[in-house]
This record gives C-alpha cells, structure tokens and sequence, in this order.
C-alpha cells in the first residue's frame, strides 16, 4: 500500500513552536474592550449623578443634592410610581397573550398553524415609535376607529391617553416577545415526561400545573424579566399617549429634564437615570437569582418524540379566527393606519379619504435635507454597525464557548449586562464619557459614536443570536482541523465561519433591524448632521406632525421589509425561527 | 521513526490533577490502548499528545522531537506535528463533501492539485469507500463515516494516528466488524496507533501494549496477556474482565514462594508463583475470576465453599452470585444450582494482593444501596 510510504510534501514550516502564544493575547484583547464598552457609559452616569456641575465645567465637588432634590421633587415620584404600574400592568398583558399565543401554536390542533406562525413575529420588526403611532392613529382619543365606532355604533368613546390605555399597547407591542421566548420551550417539551407523569396516576390538569407549566418556567421568568425591562425603558409610547394627558413616566421624565428642556438639569437626569439602571440591575440580579441552575429544567432523554397537540375539536376554527383577529386589531389595522395617514393630510371618517389623499407629507420630507439625510444615516449605521457588531459578538462567543480562558464567565456576564441598560440611558452614558475620556472626543459629533452606542446596547441580542448555535458546533470539529494540519486562522476561515455562515448572517440580521428601527439610543448622541430615522421620528412626534412621521415611518417599515425579503432571498434562512 | 515518548507528564486543572506524572513509551509502529473508565485522564493524555491541551508539567516527544514541555511552557502547535485524530464524534466537516474532507489537510498541504486527486482516491480505495466520494456526512451512516475520518487521516500520511473510542458510536455487530478491519489496516500500514477506550475487550483484542490508567495514573503498562493475567493493582484485576475478592490469610509458604491461603470461610488454596512476596500470617485478598471457578464436589483440595445467593440466566450459562465467609463471589454455571456447592478453582491463575492495596476498588468498598 503507497499510504504507509514516507512523507513526499513538505509538512509546513516545521517547527511551528510556541513559548507565548497568540491565542493567549487576543481574547484579553476582546475580553477588555467588551468590559471597557460596557463600562464606558455607566461609570461617568454614576459620577455625574455626584457631582455638583456638569461634568465637562471645571471645578465639580461632589454632592449628594442631585439624589435628594429628586427625593423631594413629587412629579418624579408620581414618574416611578408610574412607571412601575404600568410596567407591571403591561408585562402581565403581555405574558397572557404570548403565552397563551406559545401554547396554541405549539400544544394545540388549532387551525391556520401555518398563518399564524408566519404572522406572529411581524410586529417584531417595526419599532415601537411606529406601532404606538399606528395605535394613536387608529384607537387615541381622536382615533379613526375610535372616531367611526363612537359616530357609527354609538359606543363611548374610550380613552388610550391613560395609564390603562398605555398598559395595553404596551402589552400587545411586547406579546411576540413573551411568545418567542415560549415557543421553544413548549416545542422543546419531551411528551415522554407527560406520558410518565400520566401513567403514574397524574391528571391531564395535574401535569398541566406540576409538570408542563413548571418546566417552562425558565422562558416564563425569562420572559416576564426581559418584558418588564422592555416595559420601563419605553420611551414612545409615554410619549404618545402619556404627555397629553400629562402621564409621565420614568423615561419621560429624563427626556423632558434633558433633551426638551430649556436648560438641561444635568444632575437631576444622572440621578434618575442613575437610579433607572439601579433598579434594572437589581431586577436582572433577581431574575437569575430566581432561575437558578438552568439545568434543573432542560428535559434529558430521547430525541424528542412526536408530540400529541391537544384536539381543540370544534372551538379549532373559532379560537383560530379570535386569535387572528387579536392580530389584526392589534397589528394590521395601527400598521394600516400610518400608512392611510402617510398619504393623507388630514385622516378621519368625518372626511371622504379621496379628499383628503396627498402626497404632501412626502413632498415635505423631501424638501427639507434632514429627512433624507436621516435615512442615509440609518442606513450606514445599520449597515456597517451591524457588520462591527457581528465581528465583536462571535469573538464573545468564540472565547466563552471555544477556550478555556478564566474570564469567560465574566466576559459573557459582562456582554450580557446592557440588556438592564435603557438605549437612552446608554445614549446618555456615551455622551459624558466623550466628553470625560479625550480619546473618545474626536466621536463626538460624528456616526462613530452613536454605532459604538448601538453595538453596546444590543451586545446581549447579537450573542443570545450566536452563542447556541455556536455551541452546537462541536469543538472536534476544530481540533481534526488543527491536527490535520490547518492552522488556527485556516480553521477559522475554511472550518468555523463556513459552518456559522447561516448564524452569522441571522445575527447580522437581527442587528441590523434593531440599529435601523432604535429611536431611544441616539437621543443624547446625535448632532446637527447625523440624525438618524428614530430621533427626527421623534421629535416630529414631539412637535404633533403626524402626517410627517407617518409618511418617514412607512418609508422605514417599507425598507424592512425589503431588507428582509433579500437576505431571505439570500439565505432561505428564516427570521426568528 | 515515530515512537512516541511520555515523560512524567502532568495535566493540572486548578489543582485537581486529570492526569500524573504519566510516563509511557509507544514504539514505532504499535498499536497502543490507553484503557480506563470515563474521569482517568486517558482522553486528556491524547488531547496532549496532539497538541490541543497543554502539560503542566513533564515532556512529551514524538519520533525523536520534542513537542511538549510543561516545565518550560514549550508547545509545538498542533498543526505542526503531522499527527492524524479521529475523535470520537468523527468531525466530519459537515460543509464539505467526503472527497473535499479527504483532501482538506493536503490542500492545506499546498499539494498540487492533481497528486490532491490521486492521494484522495487512494486513501478512499484503501477504507473501501470509493464510490463515496461526492457524499456530504450527514448522507452517510455511522460505519461510512467512520471510515471517512480515517481515510482523512491517512491521506496525509501522518506520523501517529490517535484514534478516540471511534468504535463507540457503532452499534454492536458494526463494532465488531469495525475492530477486525482496523486491527488488519493498521497491521497493513503499521503506523503507530494510539488508541483511546473504555472497552477492555476492545483494548486487549487490539493491542500490542495496553496502557490502563487509573485516576489520571498509569496503573500497568503491559501486553494484552500480561494485563488479563498478571494484573499489577486491585483496580487493574477488576477493570479488566471483572474479579471477586476473597479475604484470607497466608498460612504457608512453598520452595518458590508460592503461598498457601486460608480464606475468611475456611477454605484452604494452594497458590501458584506470584508476582509480589507475602509474608506468613499477613491479612490477603485473592482475586478471582468467575471463568477460574468450575463447580466441583464441596471437599476437595483448592476448592472454596460457596453459598449461592441468587441465579441469573443469560443465554447459554447461568451468572451465579455467591459468598464465602461474607465475601461476594461470582461464577457462572451450565446448570441451575441452589444451596451450596464447591467451587474449583485455577489455582495458578488466582493472583494475590496485600489486603491493604484494596482501596477504592473491589466489592468491599463498593456503595451499599
């Protein structure tokens, strides 16, 4: 046999030793500039909310008068209190619809499955300024559904400028959420576990309380944790519903003090932002806290098995047609609404739409450079953010998941912590630390800053994306590489990126959506120049140009879905699947 | 030459050590086992040898270089040490086509295009899985893809193959099967093979030198034969092939040394030469295997008296579970049998340890239920 012969190539330089490898010095590298990220903009917020001065006059003393005036001041306790309620309020509203939504589509015989599924993570894609205009649009107080149902049905005209009405979009905006975090979980679910708790005596009613809703405790904390967050670093929607009745919230709070003051009170807003951050903290704490060792939960055993949905019988259909309707009403008609207003300069029943249809609202973006150079922003800050932020998160992944390097327990903690941090607070955090750190002055006024900002902020989104699928490629497959002959970089390149392309380019995705759709982060960043779509969104909400926004939001909803349509062309990968 | 040479290597986590102060020498050519439940460093040892876990300490070389030096924090990369590994789960490139696993090392080779093609057939000719090429894994079934990672071992060339349990993922016929044709390729190729498992029988069916380790320690290094035979620890008698421990003392002595025991329940065996020196009246325990014992009449010289506890069938024998004087003994039987009975016993064969090197292993320090 010629295999045994001897070597006749050249085996690559030879000896390729190592004293000090470069494999020790890059993940330190990664590790400290991910702890110095996320660090960046909590630590001045902590020292502003001290300091007696903004931090960029000379000659601050420390102080604790920031703290206290906001103890005495009784529109910031009617914020908190505000605030906890309605997030409180909003998350159960949300967690009811979505896991209910996860139990259907995942337990359940009922009909349109298919539909359903396709539809259910839609609202996902549109920011939440869009969703509450649909909302304001459609069912505010001046609403056209709103309007139509008082004139037409004679029903009482109800009120969503409210701290109720406010629970409910909140509730129905964040459902999906609550409804991912589920799906899984449910899918996931052994039926052998059951079928054992069945035959040793168990009710169907039995399992359903002590075995299945128990095993999917971790999505529920999970999701009730992360929608809670959601729900008190929201900004739109106390915007759109809460100032004219003079609801504010937390988050309102800040951004009345700061960025639509007359004269900003810089201690004030560190203070309550400090504090925001302190409570989101301490509820991530908790969460973990409460969720343990994980591992209790994850089912062991068989590839799972062919589960049996539960027969609905003859509710299928009508249980079907409620929970599209719920979709419709909540999605499809706001979503309805920006359009019909984009292209109309006054939306009521009271008018026929053919009177009022224009396409003013357009020709007024395009009039004024701001709007379109917005756009163009956005697009750069997606685009290239996205592909920065991608590098970044798969080198987090690649040290937590592939070395055994000590710091990767803390370099994933710390990657994951900004999920506590508000996109605005983090805006805010970036703007002292320009100012604070001279290195980062040169940002100041330009898109680095605020891509820096982004890539923080949604540094936990673009490794939840990642890591699993990361940790699903064994790492055998490396090292028959390496021992084969390929070098750590030829692995990487022919071996490691090849296997992750489709995950790469989900976690692209993801990033990308959530750069192009964010409207709190950039608040405190931007300047003349680099507006992006969020903030002239809204600050003509701000102003009362429904038309405008409507017309800018359609734009940004239109250009998602194209985005999403050609990388789907791309990949045939499927979003949130 | 391509020997491999372990010199008092070490793997340190924290301060748990996964492997000791390991010394092994593997010579050119040899089909070496190292054997040993899952936690006994034998994958460690492996993963050291390719370069893809780093000593703590000792030296490792391989053909005459040095690769490996825990003490002077020197490491040759493992890339550079033309080794070949096929890991347990295969990792087969799942991106690339059986042909383009196969020539993914020579093409990083920078071997010309035309010799890639020929090396590829070849290396796919000898695993007898030509007609595979063109193939993804996931089309492929356990036994094929088993043989696609060997075949991109080979293709190269490489100076040692480290084979990780790669015939546990097979089930029980194909494993078989599997082991025979490795047995013969390597025979074939005689390439130095390293070759990690938990299954005794794989290990001394296929061996030149089995190397069983115990709590990240070499316990014996020896022929499949001396291994089986001549087992060094309590550990090694009862790893491989299974042993019951009978108390006793040593009661006398013959021209050679060999000991005459008293066991706990009475029973008097004449032994044959061992290996280690016992002293008259010193506290033993006799390992024994079940295939040593044959049921006798109950009287007789060198045989133990055995109540039977329980029966168990198992096709073609009965396993019988027994005690003589409170110690477990287990044999098996052609016949269904109760109450007591005699067992003969192959007395040359028994092998004796200090009742003090019974430590974790052995019935005694099993965990009641």
């Amino acid at each position: 046999m010629t295999v045994a012969q001897t070597n006749d190539f050249k085996i690559p330089k030879t000896p390729l030793a190592v004293r000090f490898s470069p494999s020790a010095v890059v993940p330190w590298f990664v590790i400290i500039l991910t702890i110095g990220l996320v660090l960046l903009p909590l630590v001045p917020i902590g020292y502003q909310a001290l300091l007696d001065r903004p931090l960029y006059d000379a000659g601050g003393k420390l102080t604790l008068k920031n703290l206290s005036d906001l103890f005495f001041d009784a529109r910031f306790h009617a914020a908190v209190g505000n605030s906890l309620l309605f997030a409180v309020g909003a998350t159960l509203i949300a967690q009811l619809m979505g896991v209910t939504a996860a139990v259907l589509v995942g337990r359940t015989n009922i009909a349109g499955k298919s539909l359903i599924i396709a539809l259910v993570v839609w609202p996902m894609l549109v920011s939440d300024l869009v969703k509450a205009l649909g909302w304001s649009i459609m069912y505010g107080p001046a609403g056209y559904v709103t309007q139509f149902a008082s004139l037409n049905l004679g029903l009482p005209a109800w009120n969503l400028n409210s701290l109720g009405g406010m629970m409910i979009v909140g509730g129905i905006s964040h459902a999906p959420l609550a409804y991912l975090f589920c799906i899984g979980a449910v899918r996931a679910m052994d039926p052998a576990i059951e079928d054992a708790a069945r035959t040793a005596g168990a009710s169907r009613r039995t399992v359903l309380f002590r075995i299945a809703l128990p095993l999917l405790r971790p999505a529920l904390i999970g999701s009730t944790f992360f929608n809670f967050i959601m729900c008190l670093e929201t900004l739109s929607i106390p915007l759109i519903f809460g100032k004219p009745s003079g609801i504010m919230l937390f988050t309102t709070y800040i951004y009345m003090n700061s960025v639509q003051a007359v004269t900003q009170n810089y201690g004030i807003v560190a203070a309550s932002s400090f504090l925001l951050l302190a409570v989101l903290l301490i509820t991530v704490k908790l969460q973990r806290k409460m969720l343990g060792d994980t591992r209790r939960f994850i089912t062991v055993g068989s590839k799972a098995g062919r589960q049996k949905d539960f027969e609905l019988g003859a509710f299928r259909w009508p249980v079907s047609i409620a929970t599209l309707s719920v979709m419709i009403a909540a999605v499809g008609i706001p979503l309805l609404g920006v359009l019909l207003q984009a292209f109309a300069e006054f939306f009521s029943p009271l008018i026929p739409y053919a009177e009022v249809a224009t396409l003013d609202n357009f020709r007024y973006l395009w009039s004024r450079p701001i709007y379109t150079r917005a756009l163009v922003n956005s697009l750069i800050i997606s685009s290239v953010g996205a592909a920065v932020g991608v590098v970044l998160v798969f080198m987090i992944a690649a040290i937590v998941t592939r070395t055994r390097n000590k710091a990767g327990p803390a370099l994933e903690a710390f990657a994951m912590l900004p999920r506590a941090v508000p996109g605005m607070i983090a805006g805010l955090g970036f703007f002292y630390a320009a100012v604070l750190f001279p290195p980062l002055g040169w940002t100041r006024g330009t898109l680095v800053i605020l891509i820096i900002a982004f890539i923080m902020r949604y540094l936990p989104l673009g490794l939840g994306t990642l890591m699993p699928s990361m940790m699903q490629v064994s790492a055998d497959l490396e090292h028959s590489a390496r021992t084969s002959g390929a070098s750590w970089l030829k692995t990487m390149f022919h071996i490691l990126l090849p296997i992750l392309k489709p995950s790469l380019l989900a976690a692209y995705t993801v990033l990308f959506l959530q750069f192009f759709k964010d409207y709190a982060t950039a608040v405190f960043l931007y300047s003349p120049g680099t507006e992006i779509l969020g903030t002239v969104m809204l600050l003509l909400v701000w102003d009362g140009h429904t038309g405008a926004v409507a017309a800018l939001a359609t734009v940004q909803v239109l250009l998602t879905f194209a985005f999403i349509v050609t990388v789907g062309r791309l990949s045939k990968f499927k979003l949130y699947d | 030459m391509s020997d491999v040479t372990l010199q008092d290597v070490s793997r340190l986590y924290g301060t748990k050590a996964a492997v000791k102060t390991l010394s092994l020498v593997v010579p050119d050519g040899s089909f070496v086992s190292l054997l040993g439940p899952s936690g006994c460093g034998k994958t460690t040892t492996l993963a050291m040898i390719a370069g893809l876990d780093r000593p703590t300490g000792g030296r490792i070389s391989i053909g005459g270089t040095l690769v490996a030096d825990g003490a002077a924090g020197y490491m040759m990369l493992p890339e550079a040490r033309n080794l070949g590994l096929v890991p347990q789960s295969y990792a087969l490139w799942p991106h690339m086509r059986v042909s383009q696993n196969v020539g993914f090392p020579l093409k990083v080779r920078k071997m010309p295009a035309a010799q890639r093609q020929q090396r590829i057939a070849e290396a796919l000719a000898l695993v007898e899985i030509g007609h595979l090429a063109d193939r993804y894994p996931h089309e492929l079934s356990g036994g094929q893809q088993q043989r696609v990672a060997i075949a991109r071992t080979l293709a190269y060339r490489p100076k040692v193959l480290l084979l990780d349990e790669p015939l546990s993922n097979l089930d029980a016929k194909l494993r078989e099967r599997a082991r025979h044709w490795l047995r013969s390729l390597q025979r074939e190729l005689k390439m130095t093979t390293i070759f990690v498992t938990h299954d005794q029988g794989e290990a001394l069916s296929l061996s030149d030198h089995v190397a069983v380790l115990d709590g990240g320690e070499l316990a014996q290094y020896g022929t499949p034969e001396d291994i089986y035979l001549r087992p060094a620890t309590p550990f090694v008698a009862d790893f491989i092939g299974g042993c019951s421990f009978v108390k006793g003392a040593v009661v006398a002595k013959g021209a050679r040394g060999q000991p005459t025991v008293r066991l706990d329940g009475g029973s008097v065996l004449a032994l044959g030469v061992q290996d280690r020196d016992f002293a008259i009246g010193q506290t033993v325990s006799a390992a024994v295997r079940p295939e040593w014992l044959t049921v006798a009449g109950t009287h007789a010289p060198n045989v133990i008296a055995v109540k039977i506890d329980g029966l168990e069938f198992s096709g073609d024998r009965y396993n019988v579970f027994g005690t003589h004087g409170g110690h477990p003994i287990r044999f098996s039987s052609e016949k269904r049998i109760d109450g007591e009975v005699g067992l003969a016993c192959d007395v040359d064969r028994i092998v004796l340890f200090s009742a003090d090197a019974i430590g974790r292993c052995g019935p005694e320090a099993a965990p009641k239920p």
